[in-house]
């Protein structure tokens, strides 16, 4: 599939997983105002670049990695920590902070290592991946659009997204 | 790290009750599910392997255990890899030690092929985690923490000793890499048994190293008589007593004894690693009847208990030809003190005429001895034929027509629980006392049932249905 509205018909949006929720700020909606930005074609010229992390500590203390969420508005978008999230109680944005706490299909993070190449993750607690294909089609669409997309592919011993970078499991799509 | 942390992570480890903070920790019903790289909570779905608080904590130590628990509150999975290169450069370093080919690790294993050893040595690739461990027991890695301890290659002395040794006595890699599976379960069960509160009822510092070996007048055999004189009398065994020697390894002293397929010229081993002691017995060769490998038992427990470390030099590899010669000058003094030391200890020469009558034929003297003592044919004709005084049947050193065999009363009491286990999958090295500890620690709460099945290599299943028979094994 091609568009996020294809994406949506097959995988419908769906209330989030708070069971880690730790305070009412992750469900602060934030705004144009506090950098949220709608992905569209690149290329995406107000993204600061970097590479994915590839350990503990390297993702630890990441400082331009983006939230992304599909859903009816497209690929809402934020940087997880900027000026905006500081105010929050927990320092950085969290998936709900794109949806307010509403419904959105899927999230994940993602690096832009170029105006317009990404490395792209599943991961999120609160709108999660089923598996691969979902997940594949999710980055198919960026594809679409035109970024260089390097999905950072899926952990079959806990049937959930990578989080970090591993070259030989990594697929550009 | 105290008992608040049960109530910050609520979430995480679910409702939890006890005094203490490791009681705390044990009556979480919390699984947590591992890969390569990433840690998740368990929901009964996923390849890799689902384990215990309990095992989460000792595995990765009080910071990281607290680092993952707010993770995993955070966001639902934690990051455990913090160095890429890691666990393909500790794989492919041990392997390197103990000089063995990716071939030869992986017809050690079930399923794993030479090219998935050297995939696990690939940093650029993620493994699934339970070939990961699987090559980390048979390398004698900490299958534990595999993938996040940095230079995880275990004892690199034994490593470099299993390799010499191989060059120096023509061991093959399958023995090197039996040897080095066997340090893995030594240590394993040593830790199990720490975790369950097994304690040794004899401590075997009462019985201190002996630097004598053999002096003017006092040959090596002479000392390994005195030693197992001296050493049945501290543990209160009177001379007609027939000693379990499994029991006493194991249970007494809590020496694991670990029992495996090697090279039919090999009756055993002593390793020493890391401050552990272990035998490893072979079931091959003449070890196959267990008469002989009591014989064996009894020898390895002789250098154990009183040979340095620095002798012991990690591993000692015995090979089966000794106990047919007598003993004679040329022998090494080492090797005469601790053969010495199996033929007295297990029958007392001093009881001989107890039981030896006039009118017994030699073969029939033999029998008697190894019947009453379940010893093998060669120590009881070694024994009688060097400690013939005082018995009225002289014993020749060429005697034929003994049945080598044991009794079946001996074969019942002495056969190590080879003969019985209910798990058919689980190999010879990794049944007795180690499946035994390994069950406690699951019906415990210790370790879960994927881990407890994963070390007595068989399915969850059947290893829930026989923890408890396997217990009290």
């Amino acid at each position: 599939m091609d568009t996020v509205p294809e994406f949506l018909a097959k995988y419908p949006v769906r209330a989030p997983d708070l069971t880690s929720k730790n305070n009412e700020d992750e469900l602060k909606l934030l705004t144009v105002e506090d950098g949220v930005k709608l992905i569209e074609a690149p290329p995406a010229i107000w993204a600061l670049g970097s590479l994915p992390p590839e350990t503990r500590d390297e993702y630890d203390k990441h400082e331009f990695r983006y939230l992304w969420i599909f859903d009816d508005r497209g690929i809402p978008c934020i940087k997880e920590i900027s000026e905006s999230t500081l105010l929050l109680e927990s320092k950085k944005a969290k998936h709900t902070n794109l949806s307010g706490g509403e419904k959105a299909s899927v999230g994940g993070e993602v690096y832009f290592s170029n105006h317009d190449e990404v490395y792209l993750s599943g991961s999120s607690g609160r709108y999660r991946f089923e598996n691969l294909n979902q997940l594949m089609d999710a980055a198919n669409i960026f594809k679409v659009w035109g970024y260089a997309t390097c999905c950072l592919g899926w952990d079959t011993d806990r049937e959930r997204p990578s989080t970090v970078f591993r070259e030989g499991v990594a697929q550009w799509v | 790290m105290g008992i608040n942390i049960f109530k910050q992570y609520s979430s995480v480890l679910g409702v939890t009750a006890g005094e203490s903070f490791e009681e705390r920790l044990l009556s979480s019903k919390t699984r947590f599910i591992r890969g390569q790289d990433e840690i998740s909570i368990y929901e009964n779905r996923g390849a890799g392997r689902f384990v215990t608080p309990f095992e989460i904590f000792v595995a990765y130590g009080r910071e990281q255990f607290l680092r993952i628990l707010s993770e995993i509150s955070d966001r639902g999975s934690a990051i455990i890899v913090n160095d890429k290169e890691e666990p393909s450069r500790s794989l492919h370093e041990k392997r390197m030690l103990l000089g063995v080919t990716s071939k030869e690790v992986a017809s050690k294993l079930t399923s794993v092929a030479p090219s998935d050893v050297s995939n696990a040595e690939d940093a650029k690739q993620r493994t699934p985690i339970r070939m990961l461990e699987d090559i980390a027991q048979i390398l004698d890695t900490d299958s534990t923490c595999v993938t996040i301890k940095p230079h995880n290659v275990g004892d690199r002395n034994l490593g470099i000793r299993l390799k010499t040794t191989r060059e120096g006595c023509k061991i093959s890699a399958s023995d090197v890499l039996a040897f080095s599976e066997a340090s893995w379960i030594l240590k394993t069960q040593l830790k199990i048994a720490s975790w369950i509160g097994a304690k040794p009822l004899r401590d075997i510092n009462e019985f201190p190293h002996d630097d004598y070996y053999y002096g003017i007048g006092m040959p090596a055999w002479q000392r390994g008589y005195d030693l197992a004189i001296d050493t049945r009398k501290k543990l209160g065994f009177n001379d007609e007593d027939s000693i379990n020697l499994k029991d006493l390894c194991e249970k007494i002293f809590l020496i694991p004894v670990i029992q495996t397929h090697l090279s039919k010229d090999i009756s055993g081993a002593t390793i020493a690693s890391n401050g552990m002691r272990g035998i490893v017995l072979n079931i091959n060769g003449p070890n196959t009847n267990p008469l002989v490998r009591r014989v064996t038992l009894a020898h390895e427990l002789g250098h154990l208990l009183y040979d340095r470390d620095e002798r012991l030099e990690t591993l000692s590899v015995h090979k089966y030809n000794s106990m047919e010669r007598k003993f004679s000058d040329s022998e090494d003094a080492i090797e005469q003190r601790a053969r010495a030391f199996s033929v007295e200890f297990l029958a007392p020469h001093n009881n001989f005429k107890n039981i030896i009558h006039n009118g017994m034929s030699p073969q029939q003297s033999i029998r008697c001895v190894m019947d009453n003592y379940c010893t093998s044919f060669s120590s009881a004709k070694l024994h009688l034929w060097h400690n013939s005084r005082g018995i009225e049947v002289e014993i020749p050193w060429e005697v034929r027509g003994v049945d080598p065999s044991p009794s079946d009363e001996c074969k019942v009491s002495q056969n190590f629980t080879l003969d019985y286990f209910p798990i058919e999958s689980t190999p010879p090295q990794r049944v007795g006392q180690f499946a035994s500890y390994v069950a406690r620690a699951y019906l415990d709460g210790y370790i879960s049932e994927d881990t407890g099945a994963n070390y007595l290599r068989c399915e969850c299943e059947r290893f829930i249905e026989t923890a408890e028979t396997i217990a009290e094994l």
